[in-house]
């Protein structure tokens, strides 16, 4: 009897060895993630499904009805809602084509009032709202009080989604939302339309479309929108 | 009635003893192995490489430590803007370890400067992260013959600096995190002289860009399939131009985005060098199964094939910010992010330290065609 206790503790010995260092982890990927609760959830519906895109390599730029480009005069406003880094591809973007503009990713709605044409960039990101030190309740506040604004003075809204499929989500859809009944032209980076949200919008309100292959043809839609 | 054992030794200090040399045999086994670690990868420079350095020149407090490391310099000869990659942050993360490792063995600058630290948290290569199993080491056949690489940890190697302290506080800017994140390179910028041995590792890297005055510096990562920050290039402030101007020559190739670094986050790459120094401070992040929560076994063959079944399942259930298929996302296709993206770093500068071109580079496409063991030297 005290062979097999001896065996079985020195099995458990062995056994604790082997299992020594058990920790438990924190991110094990290097990044802490500010925002943790807006990753992905489980869906067993999962991912986006196939759909039929009308841009491609060889044809980068799909435009859908007519843009009145008369609408947009200076000042223009280039801001975001969400904190992506879609906004600063605009602003790339922009500093290419040689316009004027005032590129604010951060603007309050009580500096928004002398603008007259807003290009507002949808899309969420964690670590860009972590970078700009706010919280999701924070940047839908400010988004309301600046579409408020936006209504209040009568500023033209020109809606840009260009993060595509990976920066559709929740709190980027409520964003979208905001905008989209105040705005008078889209753009948007084709494969966030996976679900022809956007498209089915643009029919439904008759408002112009443009949808691009990728983030680089923005340069070519701002050319077209403010060159003289 | 009892039995007796008429041995000379008596029955219960024969078993102990017998205890005692199992133990102290597979003590002497393990500990064999452990150091065994400390074995690091050959390299073999390229026809580009036209100097080496060790990372002590500029933190003297690192001369004879683990944390010391190699500087690989490939100088063109030709004036213009410099780049440094940093390879093996996390040893564990190893796309970005080969990746540097095969810009050292086959690139040859035609202007400006190319750095490589291919392993910049030397220590780190010479253990694993506990209790998750990983392989000591990992293989890649190349033209030549199969080479082997050494697969290590995210963290310094506790025999090197020991203990943690039960909450980390980031030295320049008072932030606390987990006691363990101490040995965590990626935490540690910009360094402290007389700091730990990790805080002196990012020391010496920072000294380093200010003294060159590097153009460029690019970290490379790998993160799990599951993290919002992932096939991202994260750009400080100042390089969030370069970082747009490249991702717009690669989107057609491969899903990426960019991503701002937050200001709040302190101790990161592209943070603090953007901070402390004039680089453009860039990192950059491909998937791989073996970082996540979600895996099975991580084996040699998992690290290099990014095949894993409950990433798949995973997949399935919408949980991942990636695509997996079931052909995984393999070493081939991680190093070619990496190495396509670092061209167009190049490619996209247009500031006023002038041009730096690495040459002949191949495309991701051939890349992924000819596999990243073709652009590793064979083995010698």
């Amino acid at each position: 009897m005290k062979k097999i206790f001896a065996l079985v503790l020195a099995a458990l010995m062995l056994l604790a060895l082997a299992a020594c260092g058990r920790q438990d982890t924190t991110s094990p990927t290097g990044q802490a993630d500010p925002n943790a609760a807006t990753q992905a959830t489980l869906d067993p519906s999962g991912t986006a499904p196939a759909f039929d895109m009308q841009t491609s390599e060889d044809k980068r730029i799909v435009n859908i009805g007519t843009v009145d480009k008369t609408l947009y005069a200076a000042p223009i406003l280039v801001t975001s809602f969400g904190q992506s880094t879609d906004a600063s591809t605009i602003d790339t973007a922009l500093k290419r084509v040689g316009g004027t503009y005032s590129y604010l990713p951060q603007v309050a709605a009580d500096a928004v009032g002398s603008y007259k044409t807003m290009i507002i960039c949808v899309g969420a990101s964690t670590k860009g709202l972590g970078q700009a030190g706010i919280d999701e309740k924070d940047e839908v506040a400010r988004a309301e009080a600046i579409m408020a604004k936006a209504k209040e003075t009568g500023a033209q809204v020109i809606f840009v989604h260009i993060g595509g499929e990976t920066r559709r989500g929740a709190l980027s859809d409520q964003l979208a939302d905001l905008v989209l009944p105040q705005c008078s032209y889209m753009i948007v980076k084709e494969d966030a339309n996976w679900d022809y949200k956007f498209t089915k919008y643009a029919e439904e309100h008759s408002l112009p479309l443009t949808l691009i292959f990728g983030q680089k043809d923005t340069v070519q839609v701002m050319s077209d929108l403010f060159s003289k | 009635m009892k039995k007796q054992y008429s041995g000379k030794i008596p029955l219960h200090i024969l078993t102990a003893s017998l205890l005692c040399v199992f133990v102290a045999a597979m003590v002497v086994i393990l500990g064999i192995n452990f150091r065994g670690m400390q074995e690091a990868e050959p390299i073999y420079p390229g026809p580009g490489v036209t100097g080496k350095e060790m990372l002590s020149k500029y933190c003297a407090n690192l001369e004879g430590t683990a944390g010391d490391t190699e500087i690989y310099i490939l100088d063109s000869g030709v004036p213009g803007a410099s780049m440094l990659v940093l390879g093996g942050t996390h040893p564990n993360e190893p796309s970005g370890v080969i990746s540097a490792i095969s810009l050292i063995e086959t690139v040859k600058p035609v202007s400006g400067v190319l750095y490589v630290i291919p392993r910049a948290n030397n220590s780190a290569f010479t253990c694993n992260d506990p209790q998750e199993g990983s392989p000591q080491r990992f293989t890649i056949q190349t033209a030549g013959g199969e080479r082997w690489f050494r697969f290590g940890s995210r963290a310094t190697n506790p025999i090197d600096q020991w203990p943690d302290s039960e909450v980390y506080v980031h030295a320049s800017s008072g932030q606390t995190l987990s006691g363990s994140e101490i040995r965590n390179l990626n935490r540690a910028y910009p360094g402290r002289e007389d700091g730990t041995l990790t805080e002196r590792v990012a020391y010496g890297i920072t000294q380093f860009i200010k003294q060159h005055n590097v153009t460029i510096t690019v970290d490379l990562h790998e993160a799990s399939p599951e993290y919002t920050t992932v096939n991202a290039i994260v750009a400080h402030e100042r390089a969030m131009d370069l970082a747009t101007l490249s991702l717009w020559e690669l989107e057609d190739s491969m899903k990426i985005s960019v991503e701002a670094s937050p200001k709040n986050l302190h101790g990161l790459t592209h943070r603090e060098l953007g901070d402390y120094t004039d680089t453009l401070a860039l990192l950059m992040e491909t998937a791989n199964a073996s970082q996540g929560r979600l895996h099975g076994t991580v084996s040699a063959e998992m690290v290099v094939s990014g095949q894993d079944k409950f990433y798949v399942r995973a997949a399935g259930y919408g949980a991942l910010t990636v695509d997996y298929p079931e052909s995984g996302i393999g070493m081939n296709e991680r190093c070619a992010r990496h190495i396509t993206a670092l061209n167009e770093f190049c490619k996209s500068y247009d500031g006023p330290a002038g041009v730096i071109d690495l040459g002949d580079m191949p495309t991701y496409k051939e890349i992924l065609t000819n596999g990243i063991g073709a652009y590793l030297a064979s083995p010698k």
